[in-house]
């Protein structure tokens, strides 16, 4: 028998102790900032409570959800936010999975490391700063895409963030140009899951392309995959920065996401009793999605056991 | 104690501090206060001020001079210290500050919209009595330039005598235009061939100019094949920015943006009036750059110093700015064009500039030095130091006195536009933020072509604003049922 490695105070220490030594931090961190804000978010969404009428909160029971749910506004919001997010997630998904590809065994390939930081520095930046740039970019008068776009099609230069129609797809182009990164970091990570002997077996037996991308890898890489589809599509429900900087939500309403809308309730009106429950219908939604996609995810383990 | 007690407890030894000190005949000259506030260490006076925003910098500018004067004068050690934000996000700054009853800030430079949002839960220091027992404050009280001084920076409820503002700075929209091309006799000429009447060179030809006639002249040096284009104004969604203009514009055309007693919009806001109005004012983007129906003021800005407009139409606060080395001689303010109406001259525009606050959860030292801070900067020499460097006084003595037009090319438009006949301001509301987002969704939808029409636009907005109204108790009157069909 090995003698114990273990420090004198460890050894002492009952083993459930030390478990709730390592544990209860993490909880304490984890009910302090998120469950208790969740509890007085829940709370307060019941309530009618205007910070700068310096009245008390006056319990309302269900009528600010109820408000919610009549509000046209919120709902052509919360339209242009699935639009937003199925055409940010849709492109960003499959551009990074082309581009993963591209990369994935590439290790010989020269300059990749520097390629591979130079494709991952937009993720890395703050959304502010890149709506910043991104409106200067696409300015008509003084914006470099636009400039080129005249001289190259002699058409006249585009305003892109001035027009209702544009607006929406050039913020979302400036979120795909940020976040495909994220996609192709998901796929090389998703594609060095499959087991490479697998794939060589694959060759061997000359497994076409699409029978080995069904059979061979997809089943070992959808769960990295997925999980990043999931991460990107909760996070781009929540997209703020990057549109607030750019557009403001505007032209008009064109490119008023919910998280602005949401943000405006709060910090604007202050009118925290609606506001709490819009974020609360917000997050029920978040919700949805992400069991919708761990539905699916699932979908098919499910049928396995069941035959 | 509590709070509130805390607070008036502290505005009485104010009050009574000021009137010993009164009583003593010290207040003429520099002296040690009764009962000084003395501290080894700094006391520090927090102004949370406009970033990018000339005037409000210069305060913080100045604060050398205060600290100097307020050791000379009352042997204290102050430390004036700044925080800033922009127009976009210092209202959320100091509202969240304060609705956390925090004494970070002791100054806040406010916008004059907001008094209502932080009068209302009293986390600002209502100033009747701090005003009526401080004398240097009183003084300068009765000697703005007009009025409307009194009625936009410090009235909430709006022209009551509730008071809970000071002006820091005092705006009006202006005209700069481009002198060297109207001085050109070129083009004087050609104008005259084209339209019958000479281009106005001077500042008396164009007080009473008409939109209708300034538009000639726009139409006149707009030349967007050459990159040249007649105007620049505001269509931002950001802030107030393009509101400012379009209710400028209302008043002019003999419209009302609501009634401030019944808080009554639906009707008033989306009158034949002020739909013209609106429809004039995006009408104006044929004459303007690419790109324009989304530009604020540093668009204006950019477009005039680099020679790209021949007019643009704002703040008279962002002068030092248009003012550049390659433009000093080619520019000329001038008030802005008004409008007839039933044979009367509107010239009404949007006041500009801000009131400056004192948070309500200082202690009584703070409290002390916001108000001696005050105290110093209503001295006309101090008054007169901000307008050198470019600010905008309040001060009758200042603005009034010979010269002071003369002191920057801005300051004559200032004075001349700084009267109650040509400014008015907007709601001072506590849902002023609503209020203010309804109409600048409607209002850039239309200008960027989301939608066609003005009275769609006026008429989203005054539902809106009704609704929002009805919802916060200020007005018993709901929007009509029609108002359920109409969206942008």
């Amino acid at each position: 028998m090995q003698p114990s490695v273990m420090p004198w105070w460890r050894r002492r220490l009952p083993q459930p102790l030390f478990a709730w030594l390592l544990v209860v931090p993490v909880l304490a961190f984890f009910v302090i900032w998120n469950i208790v804000p969740l509890l007085w978010m829940i709370g307060l969404s019941f309530y009618r409570y205007i910070l700068t009428f310096g009245v008390n909160p006056v319990y309302v029971g269900l009528q600010n959800f109820s408000q919610i749910l009549q509000d046209y506004n919120v709902w052509a919001h919360i339209g242009l936010t699935v639009l937003f997010v199925i055409g940010a997630v849709g492109v960003e998904t499959i551009l990074g999975v082309l581009l993963g590809f591209a990369f994935w065994g590439q290790t010989a390939l020269p300059g990749r490391r520097l390629a591979l930081t130079l494709l991952f520095s937009p993720m890395v930046l703050a959304p502010v700063a890149v709506g910043t740039f991104f409106r200067l970019i696409y300015d008509p008068m003084y914006g470099i895409l636009p400039y080129y776009i005249h001289q190259l099609f002699g058409i006249p230069a585009p305003n892109l963030l001035g027009n209702g129609s544009t607006a929406l797809l050039s913020v979302l182009a400036t979120d795909v140009w940020m976040w495909t990164p994220f996609m192709i970091l998901m796929t090389i990570a998703a594609l060095g899951a499959v087991p490479r002997a697998m794939l060589e077996a694959s060759a061997v037996d000359r497994l076409s392309i699409p029978r080995r991308l069904r059979y061979v890898i997809w089943p070992h890489a959808k769960f990295i995959l997925i999980l990043g589809v999931l991460l990107r599509t909760i996070d781009a429900f929540k997209t703020f920065g990057l549109v607030s900087a750019m557009t403001a939500g505007g032209p008009g309403n064109a490119t008023q996401l919910i998280s602005l809308t949401l943000y405006r309730e709060a910090f604007d009106s202050f009118s925290m009793g609606s506001a709490s429950a819009l974020a609360l219908f917000v997050l029920f939604i978040a919700i949805a999605f992400t069991s919708i996609y761990l539905f699916v995810l699932n979908y098919q383990k499910r049928e396995v056991t069941a035959e | 104690m509590k709070k509130g007690s805390a607070s008036k407890t502290a505005v009485a030894v104010l009050a009574a501090s000021s009137l010993l000190s009164m009583a003593a005949g010290v207040a003429p000259r520099p002296a040690a206060r009764q009962q000084p506030v003395r501290s080894s260490r700094p006391i520090q006076l927090s102004i949370l001020g406009i970033g990018g925003w000339t005037p409000s910098e210069l305060a913080l500018r100045m604060a050398p001079q205060f600290e100097a004067y307020a050791r000379k004068r009352w042997r204290l050690n102050v430390h004036v210290t700044e925080a800033s934000a922009p127009f976009t996000a210092l209202y959320q700054k100091a509202a969240t500050s304060l609705a956390a009853h925090s004494s970070q800030y002791d100054i806040i430079v406010s916008d004059s919209q907001w008094l209502g949002a932080f009068a209302t839960p009293q986390w600002i220091v209502r100033l009747n009595r701090v005003i009526q027992t401080t004398p240097m404050l009183k003084k300068a009280e009765q000697s703005w330039i007009a009025p409307i001084i009194k009625w936009s920076y410090q009235t909430y409820p709006y022209q009551s005598n509730n008071l809970y503002g000071l002006p820091q700075e005092g705006d009006t929209l202006v005209l700069y235009v481009r002198k060297d091309l109207l001085d050109n006799p070129k083009n004087q000429a050609a104008f005259k061939a084209k339209y019958g009447w000479a281009l106005p060179t001077h500042f008396s030809q164009w007080a009473h100019l008409r939109w209708s006639k300034f538009l000639q002249i726009v139409a006149f040096f707009n030349d967007p094949k050459k990159g040249f284009y007649g105007l620049a104004t505001e269509y931002s969604k950001t802030y107030d920015f393009m509101s400012d203009h379009v209710m400028s514009m209302d008043w002019m055309w003999g419209g009302q943006i609501w009634n401030h007693k019944t808080h009554q919009v639906y009707g008033v806001l989306n009158s034949p009036q002020n739909n013209a109005a609106l429809q004039y004012y995006v009408h104006l983007l044929k004459y303007e750059p690419p790109g324009a129906n989304t530009w604020g003021i540093s668009h204006d800005i950019s477009a005039m110093t680099q020679g790209k407009v021949f007019a643009a139409l704002t703040w008279s606060a962002v002068g030092p700015a248009m003012f550049t080395p390659q433009m000093k001689n080619k520019l000329m303010v001038v008030p802005p064009p008004g409008h007839m109406v039933n044979g009367h001259f509107n010239q009404i525009y949007c006041i500009g500039g801000q009131p400056w606050v004192i948070n309500r959860f200082l202690n009584k030292q703070q409290m002390q030095v916001s108000l001696d801070f005050l105290k110093w900067w209503y001295l006309p020499r101090t008054q007169l130091e901000f307008a050198k460097l470019g600010g905008n006084p309040v001060l009758k003595q200042v603005v009034d006195a010979p010269g002071f037009t003369k002191i920057h090319p801005w300051y004559r438009a200032y004075k001349y536009m700084m009267v109650d006949a040509h400014q008015r301001d907007f709601w001072h509301n506590p849902d002023y933020a609503q209020l203010l987002e309804e109409q600048q969704a409607a209002w850039t939808a239309l200008a960027t072509g989301v939608i066609h029409s003005a009275k769609q636009a006026n008429t989203y907005t005054a539902c809106q604003q009704q609704k929002t109204l009805y919802d916060t108790g200020f007005t018993n009157k709901q929007p009509p049922a029609s108002c359920r069909n109409v969206h942008l």
